[in-house]
């Protein structure tokens, strides 16, 4: 397996949907390639900073309370739009 | 109405004839800047109808199909208020049978206050999940006010076998996804472009190099923060919405295929190509800035050709811990970490 071909089955690996084969092939090259335990491990931080980039403070206002003109605007807007019927 | 071949399904499956146009009315001046008349499909028989897009100019028509998942679970004690209508920090009393039976009303004056509560509730959630994929205000504020109104068109139709929050995260991230498809295209980077790339024989041509661990806390970890939604903002479309729904958004894969309208390997292929495409882009900005980068990019003359046998910084010689590990879970947990066979073995 060379390193272009392990970057393809990163995911895979990671997800543990890997034969067995294509993934002792796999460790094998991890075991003796820095170029690709790096290579994997800054695709890991990449997944987890990923995460958490749109984490907010939970209480940061913004993310707290509706914009009134918007919750308006939607109240409005329903006015016009066909009312929920019970189907029951 | 024909339906085109290329576009199978122009979905809306318990419609007959041609499909009806709703053009909603908005009120307000700023929302209306940037908005097109929305299309909408009336008469709609279960939650999957509303999920139907429409107006796709590039390509394609998409249908939730799915059972719900649940997202984001709340768990707060219920407490309805006397009037039925829950208190704004009270998520689960939204589930409530009776809050439903109110939002369903054709009474207005009962439906209409639970509908504004629902509204106020859910709402920064919405918004916090619109912003993500529209980092236009605008567009954001778009997408949210057209997913209440295709909520409340179809709150008839909602069965009530997932929470009502969850049902509105769905509906919500497929009005994103319209509202994507209908805005003005974007000029995009070629995810080609931010491929690793190799030599001819298989080996990176750039030495990947190990990344620090990121600050946790304080104006560091907020600027790298910055700089990771930067990145993924930076992404085409066709691949960010993909990193938003999967890693972003936590839906699963065969939700995600059904939204997109395309095959469970077509998302996993679009989402590690996401993947590594922000993982050049973030390795070159933080080789710029020295962020996340070490000054250790493996070396040298070994090129990463698997010649050494010493382990290589930051990592260890039989393990290697997972970034991605729950804290306190063993880094020879599987699941993430990358591990190191034990007894080597030269290939």
């Amino acid at each position: 397996m060379t390193c272009q071909e392990l970057t393809d089955f990163i995911m895979a690996y990671l997800d543990r949907e890997l034969d067995d084969e294509t993934r002792r092939s796999f460790e094998r090259h991890m075991a003796v390639c820095p170029s690709c335990v790096a290579f994997v491990r800054s695709y890991e931080q990449t997944v987890r900073l990923g995460k958490q980039a749109f984490d907010c403070p939970p209480d940061q206002p913004a993310e707290r309370h509706a914009p009134e003109d918007l919750v308006k605007a939607i109240i409005e807007a329903t006015k016009g739009a066909m009312t929920p019927h019970h189907h029951n | 109405m024909t339906r085109p071949k290329s576009d199978p399904a122009i979905m809306y499956p318990r419609a007959r004839g041609p499909r009806p146009a709703f053009v909603h009315r908005r009120v307000t001046s700023r929302l209306d800047r940037h908005r097109r008349p929305a299309q909408y499909s009336e008469g709609l028989a279960d939650v999957s109808a509303i999920l139907v897009g429409s107006g796709d100019r590039r390509r394609r028509s998409r249908r939730a199909t799915m059972s719900p998942t649940e997202l984001n679970e709340r768990t707060a004690p219920s407490r309805a208020d006397p009037i039925g209508v829950p208190s704004p920090d009270d998520s689960s009393a939204f589930d409530a049978p009776e809050f439903l039976d109110r939002l369903r009303s054709a009474d207005r004056a009962i439906s209409g206050p639970a509908f504004e509560a629902l509204v106020r509730e859910a709402m920064p959630r919405m918004l916090a999940v619109a912003r993500k994929f529209l980092p236009e205000e605008n567009d954001a504020c778009d997408a949210v006010q057209d997913a209440f109104l295709s909520a409340y068109k179809a709150l008839a139709s909602f069965a009530g076998d997932s929470r009502l929050t969850t049902w509105l995260h769905r509906i919500t991230v497929n009005a994103c996804l319209m509202k994507l498809r209908t805005r003005k295209r974007r000029p995009e980077v070629k995810i080609d472009d931010l491929m690793p790339r190799f030599d001819p024989t298989g080996h990176h041509e750039k030495l990947p190099a190990f990344w620090n661990e990121p600050p946790s806390a304080g104006i560091e970890h907020g600027e790298m923060m910055k700089s990771v939604r930067s990145c993924i903002q930076r992404l085409p479309d066709d691949f960010r919405e993909v990193v938003i729904m999967r890693d972003i958004e936590g839906i699963d894969t065969a939700t995600t295929a059904s939204l997109l309208a395309i095959s469970e390997s077509a998302v996993k292929t679009r989402l590690h190509r996401a993947r590594l495409a922000l993982r050049t882009m973030m390795d070159e900005h933080t080789s710029k800035s020295g962020a996340l980068m070490t000054d250790d990019r493996i070396g040298g003359d070994r090129r990463g050709r698997g010649a050494s046998s010493s382990p290589p910084r930051g990592a260890s010689p039989e393990v290697m811990d997972s970034p991605l590990a729950a804290p306190g879970e063993s880094p020879r947990t599987p699941r993430t970490g990358v591990r190191f066979p034990e007894g080597r073995t030269n290939q």
